[in-house]
């Protein structure tokens, strides 16, 4: 009991020990914020164009019946694949490497940009473009095919509720704990998720545990379904419709939570570094506002807000088609896909200058990437550079794809509505899906813009 | 549909109104002193000798001289343009450069990892 005690006010301890804010965990250039006359337009746009188009122009369903795939496809060579699974574990031992025994200094260390630049965010956003290329690179799938720990495929009845906890933690450690910068602590972190993917993946296969236990591979499996291209049922990968993979996308289990955490930690890192989170933070705790109890505290509440909002558009679109077999639950299951747009926008909005600036780090640690005073390619010098993408360029990118992405999060909620709903009603539950995306997208642009 | 646009329009409008949150940084043209003291990891903040809050604005070009005096030795770190200056104990250091990158900046204490200011250079 004394043990537990003492561990509890160690825990307690730790928790009270007021962090830093980094920003995510590379402290450089963080953006201006959005002026108000391009929030105003970008919001307009978004209402004007939502209402408009959708009910006249798009009276049936259209994205439902699978991805059509063109073409016969192309097979991946078998050298391409071992070549891009002998470059992942190649690059996740150095990370290991790096983040245990390199220079504590994260800028002079490639761990920190390696995974919070290129593996948490280059990976996820290439894959909405050329799809799960990172299922070819994972280094944890790579070593469970050749340990042979076969088994089902497909996440099981546990769907990816793993995976989504395993994300919070992750993003936990981004935004709250305030170490996320430190070469140690990432190597640490590297150490024991690649243990505890192993064991899993020992006891029910490599396949399931990718499927449904692995953060990574179910975060770039979710965004995959975004891209043009993607695999067909033979393994061939192919160019298909697009956005016809996402209203296909199976219904797991917690992959309500999982579309939910992407968009509620984006918004809490957002919205913890504007004005106005800083002025009721302080009224509210004083100089505890950085204390990791309250910002952990602040993410919880982002993530409420979000689903609540999601639960309470569901119920509402539940209510309005009184149809028997589409309940609150149900209609959340059912319209998850149509985040997923939106939660990408929000994530590149947010950290697309991150990539573009503090990504230049990595130039310098290629060469010396365990800091001990190597220059492999004569690059060690490099210094980022932080003036040649001007702010208004920025905005513009920052609004339009806060808006692209919230355009197609309506066009997949309205064609989904017309499959599942009674269709005298169909438009009428679209009401309270499209108050919701107006919100968020809005709330997006608060947040770019305070 | 009348309604849901209705109830759409103000959504947007109150979205809008709120957002026009008042900034209460300083923004000087010219040369800006910013004075930054720490005492027993309390952070006080002067522009140009005037009591502010830890969030700095300056224009874009603007020539900046920022001077840091605490109680403790450090070294100061002006992040994005990667500016340092070693601290000793109760002396103030400075660091004087052009405000020519824009963004928003972190200014930390290195070894104690105290967040100082942030600058705005807009």
């Amino acid at each position: 009991m004394k043990r537990v005690v003492a561990v509890g006010a160690a825990a307690l301890l730790l928790l009270a020990i007021p962090v830093p804010a980094l920003a995510h965990g590379l402290g450089g250039r963080k953006d201006l914020p959005v002026p108000l006359e391009f929030f105003v337009v970008g919001a307009a746009v978004v209402l004007l164009v939502s209402f408009g188009a959708l009910a006249v122009l798009w009276p049936t369903p259209r994205l439902q019946d699978g991805p059509r795939f063109r073409g016969d496809g192309r097979a991946v060579p078998d050298w391409l694949g071992r070549t891009a699974a002998g470059f992942g574990l190649a690059f996740f031992a150095l990370i290991v490497a790096a983040g245990l025994f390199g220079d504590p200094n994260a800028r002079s260390n490639i761990a920190p940009v390696g995974v919070w630049v290129l593996f948490w965010l280059v990976v996820p956003f290439l894959a909405a473009l050329v799809g799960n290329a990172w299922s070819f690179f994972s280094p944890w799938r790579t070593t469970g095919e050749m340990l042979g720990l076969d088994g089902p495929g497909g996440p099981g009845r546990a769907g990816v509720w793993p995976a989504a906890v395993g994300f919070v933690a992750f993003a936990w450690m981004e935004l709250v704990s305030g170490r996320s910068a430190e070469p140690r602590f990432i190597g640490i972190a590297a150490v024991g998720y690649f243990a505890y993917i192993t064991v899993i993946a020992s006891r029910v296969g490599i396949d399931r545990t990718v499927a449904s236990f692995d953060t990574f591979g179910v975060y770039n499996r979710l965004v995959s379904a975004i891209s043009p291209l993607g695999r067909r049922s033979d393994g061939r990968v192919g160019r298909r419709g697009w956005l016809r993979a996402l209203p296909v996308l199976p219904m797991w289990p917690g992959l309500v939570f999982f579309v939910i955490a992407l968009i509620g930690t984006v918004t809490f890192d957002g919205l913890s570094a504007t004005p106005w989170w800083d002025g009721v933070s302080f009224s509210l705790v004083g100089a505890a506002q950085r204390a990791i109890w309250f910002r952990t505290l602040g993410l919880l509440f982002a993530l409420g807000v979000v689903g609540a909002a999601y639960l309470a558009a569901s119920w509402t679109a539940s209510r309005i088609a009184r149809s028997p077999t589409m309940r609150t639950r149900e209609v959340a299951r059912s319209f998850a896909h149509t985040l997923i747009p939106i939660a990408l926008a929000y994530a590149v909005a947010h950290y697309f200058t991150l990539i573009l600036f503090e990504g230049q780090l990595i130039v310098p640690a290629l060469s010396d990437p365990l800091g001990l005073g190597w220059d492999l390619f004569g690059t060690v010098d490099f210094k980022p550079n932080y003036t040649w993408l001007a702010p208004a360029v920025v905005w513009y990118v920052q609004v339009a794809v806060i808006v692209g992405g919230h355009l197609i999060g309506v066009v997949l909620a309205h064609d989904r509505a017309l499959a599942v709903f009674p269709t005298d009603r169909a438009v009428r539950t679209q009401y309270a899906m499209l108050g919701l995306m107006v919100a968020l997208t809005s709330l997006g642009l608060i947040i770019l813009a305070v | 549909m009348r309604r849901a646009i209705a109830l759409s329009m103000s959504i947007a409008i109150a979205l809008v109104v709120s957002g026009c949150g008042d900034d209460t940084t300083a923004t000087t043209a010219g040369p800006v002193d910013v004075a930054v003291t720490v005492v027993a990891g309390t952070v006080t903040v002067t522009v140009g000798g005037a009591p502010a809050s830890d969030h700095v604005s300056v224009a874009e070009g603007a020539q900046v001289h920022l001077s840091v005096t605490s109680d403790v030795a450090d070294e100061v770190h002006l992040h994005g343009y990667d500016l340092m200056v070693d601290l000793e104990e109760g002396v103030a250091g400075s660091i004087d450069f052009t405000a020519n990158i824009a963004g928003i900046f972190e200014v930390e204490l290195e070894a104690s990892a105290l967040h100082l200011i942030d600058l705005e250079v807009a």
